[in-house]
């Protein structure tokens, strides 16, 4: 089984958390997107925070057991993360292609995380407007930093060469688009309404909980779409996609806090 | 408006993604700013983001700078931003052309949504790797 942002929330709703330890049963997972990766992330962060640990039932893959094992994937998720850990595992300029970065908010984050991929793209020649991912990796990081209310988030960078495809995914587990946009006098009746409609309001341009609204998600959306590439973003039960198609919204079967979002960019000819 | 003044955006701020650094760049062109005309100059910056634009034209808004600055630039890019900024502000920005005239930016809407709720997220144009080899090779990346 592939774990990706179509499957990921649905795996974790059969995740029982009525046991004092519940399990979650990764045995059969082959591969996991990055997306799907930081979700699960979250999920194990949320949840234990709630005082949950987990029981973590590796693949049967060595493959993508070994990979998880590398990525301290359990220590990273299923315990309290602080950020001393975080600041432990850094990004690293050259090697950091599927690699998950436990970020920290501050002021110079957002570029300071744009920059790295600006660099690993450029040193690994991968055929994107570098500055242009650069902006929309800023633009989603800075929008971590300005409103989940979250120290901690993650992130995860991926070049699929066959596909010759860039997925870039960040997750927080903080407060939610839904809160976020309440905030703001203008959007208060937004506590009453779903996920769904928060995160749709969320993507018009000059929505948001400051006064003045904001632009990053609109311009991201619009400039990775013309660029032919797509936009998934989950937040709480709701979920939208963003395509040359149009915006695809719905709800899921998992009620995640905070938002997660990966956006995907194919490479030039 | 008599003299004009040039600024190079690129001169005020050590980079240009994030909103925080448009209040950055601001506070060093605030004093630059007054009665005169003061030309920016918004080329020569490999990342200039909406966001970083959008919170220096609210600060020229709200500071009243606004009428007397023209932008330059030649970035068809930063022309589009520029272009939605103005809808989505309702801004008059004016550029100085190559020709040395000023012009307004044409306001260009942003797209318009028209969302479509969907039952389930199986019906979405799938991303999934097509082949387990590429998943292999990008897990080993």
């Amino acid at each position: 089984m592939n774990l990706t942002y179509l499957n990921v929330d649905q795996f974790c709703s059969e995740v029982d958390l009525s046991q004092a330890q519940p399990l979650m049963d990764l045995r059969d997972v082959s591969f996991v997107e990055p997306f799907a990766l930081i979700y699960l992330g979250m999920f194990l962060r949320y949840h234990n925070r709630q005082g949950k640990g987990f029981t973590i039932r590796p693949p049967l893959s060595p493959r993508v057991s070994s990979y998880l094992a590398t990525q301290r994937f359990d220590k990273r998720f299923n315990i309290a993360a602080d950020p001393a850990e975080a600041s432990r595992m850094p990004f690293n300029n050259q090697t950091s292609f599927n690699e998950v970065v436990d970020i920290q908010r501050g002021l110079y984050l957002a570029e300071d995380i744009g920059q790295r991929v600006f660099a690993l793209l450029r040193n690994n020649r991968v055929r994107v407007d570098a500055p242009q991912v650069e902006q929309w990796i800023s633009e989603l990081v800075d929008n971590f930093s300005q409103h989940s209310g979250e120290d901690l988030a993650a992130c995860a960078v991926q070049w699929y060469p066959r596909e010759r495809r860039l997925d870039f995914a960040i997750g927080d587990c903080g407060a939610g688009i839904r809160s976020s946009l309440a905030r703001n006098n203008r959007y208060r009746e937004f506590l009453h309404k779903s996920h769904t409609e928060a995160a749709v309001k969320a993507l018009e341009a000059g929505v948001g909980r400051k006064p003045e609204g904001g632009m990053g998600l609109t311009e991201v959306s619009e400039e990775v779409v013309g660029y032919g590439g797509s936009l998934f973003l989950s937040t709480g039960d709701g979920w939208l996609q963003v395509t040359s198609d149009g915006v695809e919204s719905g709800s899921q079967l998992c009620d995640l806090p905070g938002v997660q979002i990966e956006l995907s960019v194919p490479a030039e000819e | 408006m008599n003299a004009l003044k040039s600024v190079d955006l690129a001169s005020l701020a050590p980079r240009f993604t994030t909103r925080g650094r448009s209040e950055e760049a601001y506070s060093r062109l605030k004093p630059l700013l007054g009665d005169w005309s003061t030309a920016i100059n918004l080329d020569g910056i490999e990342s200039l983001s909406a966001s970083f634009l959008d919170g220096l034209l609210l600060r020229l808004i709200e500071g009243r700078h606004l009428p007397n600055v023209l932008f330059v630039t030649r970035e068809a890019r930063t022309l589009e931003v520029l272009a939605r900024l103005s809808s989505v502000r309702s801004a008059d920005i004016r550029l100085l052309n190559e020709q040395g005239l000023v012009e307004s930016v044409t306001p260009r809407p942003y797209r318009a949504l028209r969302p479509r709720f969907s039952q389930s997220k199986q019906q979405l144009r799938s991303r999934t790797l097509s082949s387990s080899a590429d998943a292999q090779t990008a897990q080993d990346a």
